[in-house]
């Protein structure tokens, strides 16, 4: 997705990405990024929300915005509304991503 | 690189320990002092801005193509006004229960047009732009993807691009 911040931006117009990824976003580095700390599929909040997500949505576009250093990651003071268990499962063998037909995720 | 917060998940060292076992993953890294991000200024206050949605959840219309498992660098073109319960998801890099349920979690459609009735931003310069992040190759991404979404973005006259990855 940084990437494609990156040709956007070059071509004229500003971009803001979501990120739950500090050290994927910092590598690749898309001109603003906001950080929501929650488990990845959830960067723009929780299901059955709307509220939380428009109000997460709206918080996000306005921090971007305010971003003044190419590269800057600013964390949104949003809190994921379960406990922090994800955390320590993100991406483990037990809790990895799985392809269709089953097999982890690889490449 | 920006110091990650403490409590940040390390993805990068996690997905290099899960595949330890095969050829290494290589991620994208741009050096911020040669390779500094592009930069377009500001010029417009939120309230007045066109915004332009881009998610990478695999979010697809029901009567849309889905996408296909890996690297598969189509997108689709969502209209503004597509209700949430016409949406799907097709993507096999994360956990999709939730953005089935509810795809507002990775494609906020519904966040944003609330917020366009609102006068919290401009407008939706639609459509929607979807496609399905699972794309391992850089050069696919570059060469294919991101100058098709780009030039949409343009003919689309959004003031903002605002980039949603799941």
């Amino acid at each position: 997705m940084g990437l494609i911040a990156r040709e956007i931006e070059a071509a004229g117009v500003p971009t803001v990405s979501m990120t739950s990824a500090w050290d994927i976003t910092a590598a690749v580095g898309p001109p603003r990024s906001v950080y929501v700390h929650a488990p990845l599929g959830h960067q723009t909040g929780v299901p059955g929300a709307a509220e939380g997500n428009r109000t997460l949505v709206r918080d996000a576009l306005a921090a971007g915005l305010g971003l003044e250093r190419p590269g800057q990651i600013v964390r949104l003071a949003w809190r994921w509304p379960d406990d922090d268990d994800w955390e320590a499962r993100a991406y483990t063998p037990e809790h990895t991503p799985t392809s269709a037909d089953g097999k982890p995720m690889r490449d | 690189m920006m110091q990650p917060p403490s409590d940040a998940v390390r993805y990068i060292d996690r997905t290099r320990r899960l595949y330890a076992s095969q050829s290494p993953y290589r991620w994208v890294e741009h050096d911020p002092e040669t390779q500094p991000p592009p930069w377009a200024p500001i010029e417009r206050e939120l309230a007045s801005t066109r915004v332009a949605l881009i998610a990478s959840g695999g979010i697809h219309c029901d009567d849309q193509e889905p996408f296909h498992f890996r690297n598969d660098t189509s997108h689709r073109e969502i209209p503004v006004d597509t209700p949430s319960s016409r949406l799907r998801v097709s993507h096999f890099g994360y956990d999709v229960s939730d953005a089935a349920r509810d795809p507002a979690c990775v494609f906020p459609l519904r966040a944003l047009r609330d917020l366009a009735d609102a006068g919290a931003i401009g407008a939706i310069a639609g459509p929607a732009l979807s496609f399905m992040g699972g794309i391992y190759s850089a050069r696919q991404v570059r060469e294919e993807l991101a100058p098709r979404l780009r030039d949409i973005v343009l003919r689309q006259k959004a003031d903002l691009a605002y980039l949603v990855p799941a």
